[in-house]
């Protein structure tokens, strides 16, 4: 089993400290992470959707070893990833690419397309300047740019222009693993598209696997094969999108997928969307028993004191909530 | 025709920088001015050799203490040697010890500042508890100290200057750098693998320099008026050299009869502390605008 | 029914450095009494700047140059600036896409409810109070009296939003002007406002409304009728369901091809080429360069906005010439 994933993340935890009083002492944690577990299977594109704040991007950073955890465990290829330094961890940097949220700030004020996009093979490869330049240019056509774009610098471009560039930088060493941090939350619907295209294509070339965080349900469902919805720092469900569009098991996935409004007029859905009571508590003190039970419809005493693990219930579907066969039978 | 394409279009930004500055400066009475003052003090030194009328060491006792005139434009000293070629002879010394010790402030207090600002923790402490240190005594004093406890001499100079310097530079650095340090380009390089080396000076660096590059056209002025507080001090240069401040020391005795062989090395002094200032200051200005770009 | 606001030609400019950006070249738009009408399009179309244009808080280097606004039959652009300021806040109000940098970070909820109520309304600060904490309650907001005491950095995104929409329809406006306000919230948090409005309209309390979405879902649900804009102009206006089943304009039916939508996995389609600048905007139609429909026509002259099918308004040369797609 284990060699078919190409990421296995175990109980990974990440803590923020928050510092205090006179003194700075630590006087509390952001969860931000909260023992999450996963696994990442090879070409495969994994979701993860959830509300702002849930602790999507710090799961990244922490996978990509850019901050430390807490706690837990990482493996890529079967290698766990937290023990790597030095050249090791250089080699799991070619391995293992990212694309951050926001590409208006991704890319280097005073350095131009060129430099930008062939630092990764001046960095890894030994290759001379000619080869270099004309990887980076066969990159850039891919992506949709061309060679008069490699001149320039980053702010003479759009911000879907940009991503395309940051996407450049990410496959020009060809990883294995591609984590998209909301690829498109900063881009208009119509570049938005170009975007998710150019990312379902190129993935099919280059044969990457794809970790893609969004709180945009419908992008994920459009993009993924496999999702986890997370909530607080914790996964609360993780199924094959057929399932999870079919059936969904936890109340929170049920809420999230009926408040997204469908660009169809009188689907009929206004009248049976779950409006979900209260908002999103604190992660810094979060309630007792389940995460969820502050704002749950359906919530019971258990709730309240026990936090429910999150078991295998069918193949492949997981979910973390004590009464989801009631729930189910319920309809 | 391709290639020189490629070039205008990757020097765009750079030719523009130019444009903008010498806009800027045309615009701009007082930057001219620091322009024009910098420009002849560089100028002056490197063509001393064709400027001065005469050898700024020989000595013509016959002719002591003549007032200026057509054939010693600033007048000679007690020992009758021209004070013009003197100046001009100074300027050399004036501009080599400013831009040395300029650079040789510049590359350690930034290079120390980024380390600081970069790694933070303990190196940071050091550095920058030394830095406190230093910056609690009045420069002039501190530099002093140093000077007379490795002995006067000209490289002792720089060296005083230098120690004195340092830390204005690795302040403003660090104080940059950990700002930069957290924003989001920074991360994606450390994504793609780039060495905290590299990511520092290839990196961070860029973003920082302006600052940097202000400060230290402000400060050659400084660093100039300093080493000749120092020479007049008798730590810095010795006789015969022709440093200007020494020459000022030397000129004291006469002042109140003889002036030019104090008042024209001084005058040189004050000009291009004075140019320094008035040229860091629109250099401020234009990097400020571009900024803003 | 009858209109309660009839933008006609407006056309506002910046005046910049980088030249004038022509923000909004001719919108038109009307909203009946009684009505959502939802005004949808990308970044930099021109929907804040309509929003702003039409409640006349457009500060320099901006101006309006020219066009009518007209509301309950009296041009909102000829009204002195005393007038003006009475008609905000009292007949038309707005909220906002960021409520928590909308509101004043130094002074406390209840101050500047009260404060709002009192500017719009004649009645004592007893009064005041009650009023504040009875629209508080109606905005759904759990503790009203709790929440009056807070500053605004202590709310989240989405109880700012409400409290924003209290004072919003605290006058009892005839025109509430919604700029995004769901954008910076989460989907559970836009389902909870989105209900909020749906049932303040439902009890009255608001009674006309001009929401600004890009996010077509959200227009759906909750307008009446929609306008699309490109290139500050309003270049498709129908009711929902015409828009979303017989849209007529280019862009209209690409921007609906190209949002991903539950279920769907084929391709999405693109629409070719960027923005127009609107310093130097392309000839004739705006959309032109971008159309997969354009004649010779399209780059001279300027589409007129006309009146298709029975209230469907379009500005395209071939809206009313079936065959061409
Ligand atoms: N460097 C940090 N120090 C302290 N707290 C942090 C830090 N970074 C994030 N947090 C907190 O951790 C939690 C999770 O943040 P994170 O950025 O991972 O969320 P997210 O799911 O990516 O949200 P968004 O959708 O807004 O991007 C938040 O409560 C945030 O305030
Ligand atoms: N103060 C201003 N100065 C100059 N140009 C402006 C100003 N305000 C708006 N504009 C320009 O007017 C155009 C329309 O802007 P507007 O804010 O109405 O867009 P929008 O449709 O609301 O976009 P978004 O979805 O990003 O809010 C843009 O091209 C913008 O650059
Ligand atoms: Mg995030
Ligand atoms: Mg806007």
């Amino acid at each position: 089993m284990l060699d078919e994933d190409i990421l296995v993340v175990k109980d990974l935890k990440k803590y923020y400290p928050i510092r205090g009083g006179l003194l700075l002492r630590i006087v509390g944690y952001v969860k931000a992470v909260d023992g999450v577990s996963f696994n990442v299977k090879y070409r495969e594109t994994f979701g993860i959707v959830g509300e702002s704040g849930c602790g999507k991007t710090t799961l990244a950073r922490t996978i990509l070893r850019l901050i430390e955890p807490t706690g837990g465990e990482i493996y890529f290829e079967g290698e766990n990833i937290l023990s790597y330094k030095g050249e090791k961890l250089k080699d799991f940097r070619r391995k293992a690419q990212i694309v951050f949220q926001n590409p208006y700030m991704a890319l280097h004020p005073r350095k131009i397309v060129r430099d930008i996009v062939s630092e990764p093979l001046k960095i890894h490869t030994d290759l001379s300047k000619e080869d270099i330049y004309d990887r980076v240019l066969e990159m850039l056509e891919k992506v949709g740019l061309s060679e008069e774009h490699m001149f320039r610098y980053p702010h003479e471009f759009s911000g879907g222009q940009r991503q395309r560039i940051v996407i450049a930088r990410a496959l020009i060493l060809n990883p294995k693993l591609l984590v998209l941090d909301e690829p498109t939350a900063a881009l208009d619907v119509s570049v938005q598209a170009k975007i998710l295209n150019l990312l379902k294509s190129l993935q099919k070339e280059f044969k990457t696997t794809y970790l893609l965080i969004s709180h945009n349900l419908s992008i994920i469902d459009y993009m993924c094969d496999r999702i986890a919805v997370m909530y607080l720092g914790k996964f609360f469900e993780i199924a094959s999108k057929r399932d999870l569009f079919k059936r969904q098991l936890h109340p929170y996935t049920k809420a999230l997928i009926s408040a997204i409004p469908l660009p169809e007029p009188d689907s009929g859905r206004r009248e049976r969307r779950i409006i979900l009571r209260g908002e999103v508590p604190s992660p810094i003190n979060p309630p007792s028993g389940c995460y969820f039970s502050t704002r749950c419809p359906y919530a019971q005493p258990l709730c309240r004191e026990e936090e429910p693990r999150l078991e295998e219930v069918d193949e492949g579907h997981f979910v973390a909530c004590h009464y989801w066969r009631e729930l189910e039978d319920l309809g | 025709m391709k290639i020189l394409d490629k070039w205008l279009m990757e020097h765009k930004y750079k030719i523009q920088d130019v444009k903008l500055m010498m806009n800027m400066i045309r615009e701009s009475f007082l930057a001219k001015l620091g322009l024009t003052i910098i420009t002849m003090f560089i100028l002056t030194a490197i063509f001393a050799p064709f400027i001065a009328t005469q050898d700024p060491l020989m000595q013509d006792l016959t002719n002591r203490f003549q007032p200026p005139s057509l054939e010693h434009p600033f007048g000679t000293d007690h020992l009758g040697r021209d004070i013009f070629s003197r100046v001009v002879y100074g300027s050399r010394i004036s501009l080599m010890m400013g831009i040395t010790v300029t650079l040789i402030l510049f590359t350690i207090g930034t290079t120390l500042g980024l380390i600081a600002g970069f790694f933070g923790g303990a190196v940071d402490e050091i550095i920058m508890r030394i830095t406190d240190i230093i910056m609690a005594f009045p420069s002039l004093i501190l530099a002093i100290a140093v000077a007379a406890a490795l002995g006067p001499s000209l490289l002792n100079t720089m060296i005083a200057i230098a120690i004195v310097g340092w830390p204005r530079y690795a302040r403003l650095a660090r104080a940059n750098c950990m700002q930069v340090k957290n924003e989001l380009y920074i991360e994606a390089a450390r994504a793609i693998g780039v060495s905290n080396l590299r990511l520092i000076f290839s990196h961070i660096f860029p973003m920082i320099i302006s600052p940097l590059i202000v400060q230290a056209t402000i400060n050659l002025g400084g660093v100039i008026l300093l080493a000749a507080g120092l020479g007049f001090l008798g730590l810095g240069a010795q006789p015969p050299t022709p440093e200007w401040g020494l020459m000022v020391s030397e000129g004291r005795r006469f002042i109140s009869r003889q002036w030019w062989i104090s008042g024209f090395p001084g005058l040189a002094i004050l000009l291009v502390a004075l140019g320094f200032n008035l040229l860091g200051d629109a250099l401020r200005d234009i990097l400020d605008v571009r900024m803003r770009r | 029914m009858e209109k309660l606001l009839d933008v006609r030609d407006l056309r506002t400019y910046f005046y910049t450095y980088r030249g004038v950006v022509k923000a909004l070249n001719g919108v038109y738009l009307t909203i009946k009494d009684g009505e959502v009408v939802g005004l949808v399009g990308e970044t930099g179309s021109g929907k804040s700047v309509t929003a702003r244009s039409i409640m006349r808080l457009i500060d320099p280097p901006g101006r309006i140059v020219g066009g009518n606004v007209f509301f309950e039959g009296r041009d909102l652009l000829k009204l002195s600036d005393r007038e003006m300021t009475k008609i905000r806040g009292r007949k038309i109000s707005m909220i906002f896409q960021e409520p928590i940098i909308a509101l004043n970070p130094v002074l406390t909820i209840r101050t500047q409810i009260i404060e709002t109520i009192m500017a719009n309304r004649d009645v004592s600060v007893n009064e005041a109070e009650e009023i504040a904490l009875e629209l508080l309650e109606a905005v759904g907001l759990p503790n009203p009296k709790m929440i009056m005491k807070r500053y605004p950095f202590e709310l989240s995104g989405g109880m700012a939003q409400r409290v924003f929409i209290a004072m919003a329809i605290s006058a009892n406006p005839r025109l509430l002007i919604a700029d995004e306000p769901t954008s910076s919230l989460d989907v559970t948090i836009q389902a909870q406002i989105l209900d909020l409005l749906n049932r303040l309209m439902e009890e009255g309390r608001i009674s006309s409304m001009l929401y600004i979405t890009h996010d077509l879902g959200v227009a759906a649900e909750l307008c009446h009728r929609i306008a699309v804009m490109y290139g500050g102009r309003v270049i498709e206006f129908a009711s929902t369901e015409e828009i979303f089943k017989e849209p007529l304009h280019p862009y209209t039916r690409s921007l609906l091809k190209a949002i991903p939508r539950l279920g769907y996995y084929d391709e999405l389609y693109t629409i070719p080429g960027r923005v127009p600048d609107l310093v130097n905007p392309p000839s004739g139609c705006m959309f032109h360069p971008r159309c997969p429909y354009m004649k010779d026509v399209c780059k001279k002259e300027i589409p007129e906005y006309v009146e298709i099918d029975n209230s469907h308004y379009v500005a395209c040369h071939f809206a009313g010439v079936k065959d061409v797609r």
